[in-house]
């Protein structure tokens, strides 16, 4: 593989033009590092900015969680979603109100895989749930950056999409020879995100190849593979990605209990109103 | 197998995949004769869907036709493995 090009190096990593954090996520976020904070602290911030008190109360009343009354107090739902899918919301927060422009669909499906490897997190029983379904929200999170920082090249990415039938991480390889997983788990690092979200980030194509949570990578690959399959996608980006060999050995997932799975996951994602217009036959 | 609302359960259709609860629980196993009186309680359990065996439903040909072609094309990038086929057809299943 040729070596990405200088300039193209530069644009995309420009640590000047990176988007940055809002102040009110970053002291929510400092809030959370700091670890000695209760919790009316946190969710009197959080309650201070709409869209992300939404984004909160919309995971936890999704399906996933099966909750049977719903959830209107940001405070409740901190307490059940835990303090890691919300860390998650916030840093996706400002990059994905980019990415609602540029690459539309983008938040829905990986809102989607979050919630479907949330519910295949449980089925392995990992122990680590919350930062899965993190990573998972946050997964394509180089897409975004490759759309805000390379609008030229993106627009040439998303026509060699259009007319050669290929995946956008092929189209990437051969418009600007680097991958959105690369580019997201930079991101990742220059955002100090915890390693096991690094990891996925960085494997989520590749999870055979991860050497410290390849079962974790391989689960935000899988349910990628479903959601997608199933229709949640960007409209540019349609394409089911490469299946990995390696990480389905991995998972060690009884071939005969795909059905059951892929039977639950479609009932989580109807019972997700966000989800029915990419169900619905209208859009078909 | 052919995914169907509760609507449309018929006496001796044949569950494909078993019915849990919100919580997991299992309430009813796969290969059970469904009846007037599993409809009522999966109502009473707010279960909107299920598996069953065959094809017991009939769907407008065209539109399964289309819906097929849009997922085989979906699947065109992500290789000929088995499993990943397998993940393919069942998908067709299950969303016509």
């Amino acid at each position: 593989m040729t070596p990405v090009a200088a300039d193209i190096k530069e644009r995309l990593f420009n640590i000047r033009e990176l988007p940055t954090i809002p102040v009110l996520h970053n002291r929510i976020l400092k809030l959370m590092d700091g670890g000695n904070y209760s919790l009316d602290d946190l969710s009197n911030l959080i309650e201070r900015d709409q869209v992300l008190s939404g984004k909160v109360l919309k995971l936890v009343n999704s399906p996933f969680y099966g909750l049977y009354s719903r959830v209107a107090s940001v405070g409740k739902a901190i307490v059940l979603i835990g303090s890691n899918p919300v860390r998650g919301i916030i840093l996706s927060t400002s990059l994905f109100d980019i990415a609602d422009e540029k690459l539309p669909g983008l938040w829905d499906h990986s809102y989607c895989c979050s919630v479907v490897s949330g519910f295949l997190a449980n089925r392995f029983n990992m122990k680590d749930i919350g930062e899965i379904m993190t990573a998972a929200l946050l997964h394509d999170i180089g897409k975004v950056l490759i759309r805000k920082q390379l609008p030229e090249e993106s627009a040439e990415i998303d026509k060699t999409v259009q007319s050669r039938g290929i995946s956008v991480m092929d189209a990437e390889k051969m418009i600007i020879n680097v991958t959105h997983d690369a580019v997201g788990s930079w991101i990742a690092g220059q955002w100090n995100f915890p390693p096991i979200i690094n990891d996925i980030i960085a494997y989520h194509h590749k999870p055979g190849l991860c050497g410290t949570y390849p079962k974790e990578a391989a689960i935000v690959h899988l349910s990628d593979i479903i959601v997608k399959g199933i229709g949640v996608s960007a409209s540019m980006d349609r394409a089911v990605p490469l299946f990995d060999e390696q990480g389905w050995k991995n998972l060690a997932l009884p071939e005969d209990e795909l059905m059951d799975i892929l039977s639950e996951v479609l009932d989580i994602i109807e019972a997700e109103p966000a989800f029915s217009q990419y169900l619905s036959k209208e859009k078909r | 197998m052919q995914r169907v609302s509760i609507d449309e359960v018929r006496p001796a259709m044949v569950l494909a995949v078993t019915i849990k609860d919100n919580n997991g629980n299992i309430l009813f196993l796969k290969g059970v004769e469904l009846t007037d009186r599993h409809t009522v309680l999966l109502n009473n359990r707010d279960i909107r869907k299920v598996v069953v065996e065959g094809r017991p439903v009939k769907r407008e040909e065209n539109e399964i036709e289309k819906l097929h072609k849009e997922i085989d094309e979906r699947f065109v990038t992500a290789s000929p493995n088995s499993i990943v086929l397998k993940i393919r057809d069942i998908i067709k299943d299950l969303l016509t």
